[in-house]
């Protein structure tokens, strides 16, 4: 058991020092570095700690195989030099970073003394059919609201895109 | 548990060996074939039957001057060629090469392990080998490179998705991701029989992964130079090239295992010759068939690539999903 806590301890370390090289990175295509490293740490925590081989695979999948292509799809088209990208924020970073800071403290208030159990050290896991019939079954409602929602989203980055091609 | 690890260690030892020695020789089934098809020889000299060409080429670009180019950003420069080759190696972990022999009365099935997710680790995995691409493309600091990196990505997105849809079908059927399921499934009928079209929609988007002709627009060698790789010499460049082979050969493995029936006998007449050896005889033919197609195609325009996956191949593979979920239900009963 104290060794899945060093490796717990390890982990931790990885997810937060990459989530603030996202931050403090010079440049932006770095940040995108540190954001893949982060999530597929991540996903080796969903993989080893929790017993959840389905959710770390999609992750990987998802974020890897997708998102931060596209973030570096973006970074490469506007293919920033040095100085280029001055900070246009200014004093609202501060604002935001307290901000956001304050809800990951809300929630993590509002979860404390219901996360045992939730941890499952070197297990296999659930598998994907009992995952598959909890989403067809009792959360098949939220299930197809998200869908929507997500659909609903990309129509209108289209609609808004479209005036200006 | 000694014994457990000196086992998988073996194994692990095995595959890697096998793996080098097809990529090696899958540079020179490449030439000899091209040579073959442009009405030439090929290479020639090289040993009997041009056998040794392989470790020249090797030899070669060892020696090679390794030039770094010196406006590059050095850490992603000196990142990406070892990206490259990481996500094949990976990638063998999960696939079966045969049934579990026993030796010394101990039973060793023929595979790394097996996984309950084997088909989203291998999709998880080969997700990684766009970033090699990428960002080789970017770090070199040069226009072409960078034009390459920039096509790869907007291609690996579109086509990543059709790899996965596609095999939907055949998960759907078998009913699990385990690639050891999914070939024992196939013990009297391969899969390519009922998911023809998700064969070839899978065919499709993994000529488009590995970037090869008629997809090889991040490569482009008659208007981008070399692509992505450009500014890249010697062993660096070699790093790319043994990526991409190596990437053919796991891609042919894993189309083996999902429709090609893995490492069971297409005849009964034949079933005395062993699994492995099947299973070996099954990727060469596809590694020989995406050698053939790409020396007999000419390139896509590039809105032509976008508009083929986007507007015929992804309506095509969510019908085959629909298709295939309406078979079951009212053919075959029940899921």
């Amino acid at each position: 058991m104290i060794g899945w806590y060093i490796f717990f301890l390890f982990l931790a370390l990885l997810i937060l020092l990459s989530a603030v090289g996202v931050v403090v990175m010079r440049h932006p295509v770095y940040s995108a570095l540190s954001l893949l490293f982060n999530l597929c740490v991540t996903a080796v925590m969903y993989l080893a700690l929790m017993g959840a081989p389905f959710i770390a695979m999609i992750q990987v999948i998802v974020y890897a195989g997708a998102i931060v292509v596209f973030f570096l799809f973006v970074l490469m088209l506007m293919n920033l030099k040095r100085g280029e990208y001055e900070d246009k924020m200014g004093p609202w970073r501060i604002v935001l970073g307290i901000g956001a800071f304050l809800i990951f403290l809300l929630q993590v208030i509002a979860l404390s003394g219901k996360w045992k159990g939730w941890v499952h050290p070197g297990s296999r896991g659930v598998g994907i059919g009992e995952i598959s019939r909890l989403l067809f079954t009792r959360y098949v409602l939220p299930f197809e609201l998200v869908s929507l929602l997500i659909f609903v989203a990309a129509v209108g980055a289209v609609a808004l895109a479209k005036k200006r091609l | 548990m000694l014994l457990a690890i000196v086992i998988a260690v073996i194994k692990m030892l095995i595959l890697f060996a096998v793996l080098m020695l097809l990529v090696a020789y899958g540079t020179l089934a490449e030439r000899k074939v091209s040579g073959h098809i442009q009405d030439r020889y090929g290479p020639l000299y090289c040993g009997p039957k041009a056998l040794l060409q392989p470790f020249a080429d090797g030899l070669k670009l060892f020696f090679k001057e390794d030039i770094v180019a010196s406006r590059s950003d050095k850490f992603l420069y000196f990142l990406a060629p070892m990206i490259a080759i990481v996500p094949a190696i990976l990638a063998i972990g999960v696939i079966p090469f045969g049934e579990s022999v026993t030796l010394f009365g101990r039973k060793i099935p023929l595979v790394m392990t097996d996984i309950n997710v084997a088909i989203l680790y291998l999709l998880a995995v080969s997700s990684f080998s766009v970033y090699a691409i990428v960002f080789g493309g970017w770090s070199a600091n040069s226009k072409y490179p960078l034009l390459g990196g920039l096509r790869s990505a907007a291609q690996f997105i579109s086509y990543e998705l059709i790899l996965g849809l596609s095999i939907m079908g055949v998960l759907m059927i078998v009913g699990s991701f385990s690639l050891v399921d999914i070939v024992h499934y196939q013990r009297h009928m391969w899969m390519v029989v009922y998911q023809p079209l998700a064969f070839i929609l899978y065919m499709i988007a993994a000529t488009a992964e590995l970037n090869r002709l008629p997809f090889d627009l991040p490569e482009a060698e008659s208007e981008l130079v070399g692509g992505y790789h450009t500014e890249y010499s010697s062993m660096k460049f070699a790093m790319f090239f043994l990526g991409e082979y190596a990437n053919m050969v796991v891609t042919s493995a894993v189309a083996v295992c999902l429709f090609l029936g893995g490492w069971y006998s297409p005849v009964a007449f034949l079933a005395w010759i062993p699994g492995p050896i099947w299973f070996l005889i099954k990727v060469v033919v596809i590694f020989f068939f995406l050698l053939w197609v790409r020396w007999t195609y000419p390139r896509f325009r590039y809105d032509q690539l976008m508009g083929f996956s986007w507007k015929y191949l992804l309506p095509l593979s969510l019908l085959n999903i629909v298709a295939t979920g309406g078979a079951m239900l009212f053919i075959v009963g029940g899921v």
